[in-house]
């Protein structure tokens, strides 16, 4: 009952060709496949936003996409946010500095989501940023951190 | 005193792991010939289990077992411990590591698929036939309290799993004298708790080793430890379970479940290390919920507001199981009379057994509900008595002379 398809897909700058069901989810496909578990899955529906990767540069939920759609894409994920030396990205550091988290387990989608929104408006107000984010869920922190982070990041990105 | 850390900006530890996607969840840890589960469950609320038939999905490829509570061997035949005993409880009814013989609330799992990926493993649940036979079921608590009820479990007779009541002060005495009494009813609904990384557990039995060792997404490895080797017969030293980093807990991954007990069972008798990831839909049906509770509350009271006495009666759903005990309802009714120097207070619980996933301590654990009922019932007072909210609430403060303030009121026994 399988069916297989060949696909080509540039993640976090790394070109892939591999071979998938087509009805292996993208977020399937990173975290079993190329072994990125930075991309969490909450609900596989599509929404809790744990799992929102970066779709050419798009902010998408990679687990209401199917593996195959992205052929001939780039994919970016979590685990490309940092520089290659470690230097937190820097809504990875206001994340931490406001205490943006607590589990930790939206985070990744959260932190893609933000990323995307700054690199759209460079000033977001504080209620642009309650809307970016109102397709992510997190149960612990009441969102005041997140959104306390991601308005310093954005200052930060300004000044950078 | 340690005290250099107030009002200093404290950095956690594990920020910068979690922050770069380098978090170590239960799925993402990946074990060498790791095999995955999944469960069929019952779309029942009350159904009596009249075959099983595992063939068609035994026969898928990829399969490597589908068993049910029998399969699981003579160990498993016995139901679960109770994590919080209490001599209270009249009947302390648990779950089997898989359903036996009856389903008692739609999701409880009925059989076990073990198979290459999680995927075959959902394509030969849909595979297995479970011929059901409806019971009638009972899902409002109270219905299921009533004189005649439905039994939530075939053979039952009654749905009242423990009945608790606590008072001091004279409250008989307050409501004779008292110029005013109030009366009202408080619904407080079930809640789910949905931390956004469900529960997860992983297996791995080393034969040579005669050791099994457990990844669960818990609050309570060392709980979770203790009753596996009750349950399984084993020492304690045999055993070891390992909470990874852990997606939320809020109360209900506090305790321990069927699922960890099957994933144990299963990496022992195929010598492999299993894995179970809850879906969103399992977690909606089968994790731990908290509440419903109904409230009948009379106040007693002066024309200020001033709380002579307060007698209530709470009508708990536990739904189908007890798997922690009391705790829940139990904390619910003792925090009265909370922040109020109410001098006469008679509390009662009734836990009723509903058709209906089991509730245990979630977020406060009973607590909220208290002090939702303390504080509505302040509401009523200045409500039917015509004054101010804030006003109630100051005259039936503990007032700073009064403390040390002690209430009165001993833990209820036994519990």
């Amino acid at each position: 009952m399988t069916d297989t398809r060949k696909i080509e897909v540039t993640v976090n700058g790394v070109r892939y060709a591999r071979d998938v069901d087509t009805r292996l989810t993208l977020a399937d496909f990173l975290r079993h496949h190329l072994g990125l578990t930075g991309t969490h899955l909450g609900c596989e529906h599509g929404v809790c936003g744990a799992c929102t990767v970066h779709l050419d540069g798009e902010a998408v939920r990679s687990c209401i996409l199917f593996a195959v759609q992205v052929d001939g894409a780039e994919v970016t994920t979590v685990e490309a946010l940092a520089q290659p030396d470690g230097t937190l990205h820097p809504v990875q550091q206001a994340f931490r500095d406001h205490h943006g988290l607590q589990c930790g387990f939206c985070t990744p989608g959260m932190q893609m989501t933000i990323v995307a929104l700054l690199a759209e408006k460079r000033a977001p107000s504080e209620r642009e940023v309650r809307e970016a984010i109102s397709g992510n869920l997190c149960r612990c922190t009441g969102y005041q951190g997140i959104v306390a982070a991601a308005l310093d990041a954005a200052q930060k990105l300004k000044g950078a | 005193m340690g005290a250099r850390n107030v009002g200093a900006v404290v950095k956690r530890l594990e920020d910068p792991r979690l922050v770069t996607g380098h978090g170590r969840y239960t799925d993402d840890i990946v074990l060498p010939g790791m095999l995955e589960m999944a469960f069929v469950r019952s779309p029942e609320a009350h159904a009596a289990i009249k075959s099983i038939d595992t063939s068609a999905a035994r026969n898928l490829a990829g399969v490597v077992a589908v068993w049910t509570l029998t399969d699981l061997g003579t160990i498993a035949q016995k139901a679960m411990l109770q994590s919080y005993p209490s001599p209270a409880i009249k009947q302390n009814v648990t779950q089997h590591p898989l359903a036996k013989e009856e389903v008692c609330y739609v999701g409880e799992a009925i059989a076990v698929v073990v198979a290459e990926d999680r995927y075959v493993a959902e394509d030969a649940a849909t595979l297995v036939t479970v011929e059901l036979e409806s019971l009638p079921h009972v899902t409002d608590v109270r219905d299921a309290a009533s004189a005649d009820a439905t039994p939530v479990h075939r053979g039952g007779q009654n749905n009242l799993a423990a009945t608790v009541a606590w008072k001091f002060g004279d409250a008989a005495a307050a409501f004779a004298r008292a110029p005013h009494v109030f009366r009202e009813t408080y619904h407080q609904h079930r809640g789910a708790p949905h931390s956004i990384e469900g529960r997860g557990v992983i297996a791995q039995y080393d034969a040579v080793a005669d050791q099994l060792t457990l990844w669960s997404s818990t609050q309570s490895p060392f709980l979770v430890r203790r009753y596996l080797a009750q349950y399984l017969e084993r020492e304690e030293s045999a055993i070891r379970v390992i909470a990874p980093d852990v997606g939320g807990g809020f109360g209900p991954k506090a305790g321990h479940y069927p699922e960890e007990l099957v994933a144990a069972l299963v990496a022992m008798k195929l010598s492999r290390p299993v894995k179970w990831i809850e879906d969103r839909r399992e977690h909606f049906l089968t994790t731990n919920q908290q509440r419903d509770q109904w409230w009948d509350v009379e106040v007693a009271c002066e024309p200020n507001g001033k709380v002579l006495a307060l007698r209530a009666k709470c009508t708990h759903d536990n739904g189908a199981y007890l798997p922690y005990g009391l705790l829940l309802p139990m904390t619910s009714i003792v925090p009265f009379p909370g922040p109020y120097a109410i001098p006469a207070v008679e509390v009662a619980l009734d836990v009723i057994l509903t058709n209906a996933v089991p509730t245990s301590p979630i977020r406060g654990a009973g607590r909220p509900c208290a002090a939702f009922v303390l504080e509505r019932t302040m509401d009523t007072v200045a409500r039917n008595l015509g004054l101010d909210r804030a006003d109630v609430r100051r005259v039936n403060f503990v007032r700073k002379d009064q403390f040390p303030y002690e209430t009165g009121g001993r833990l209820p026994d036994p519990v």
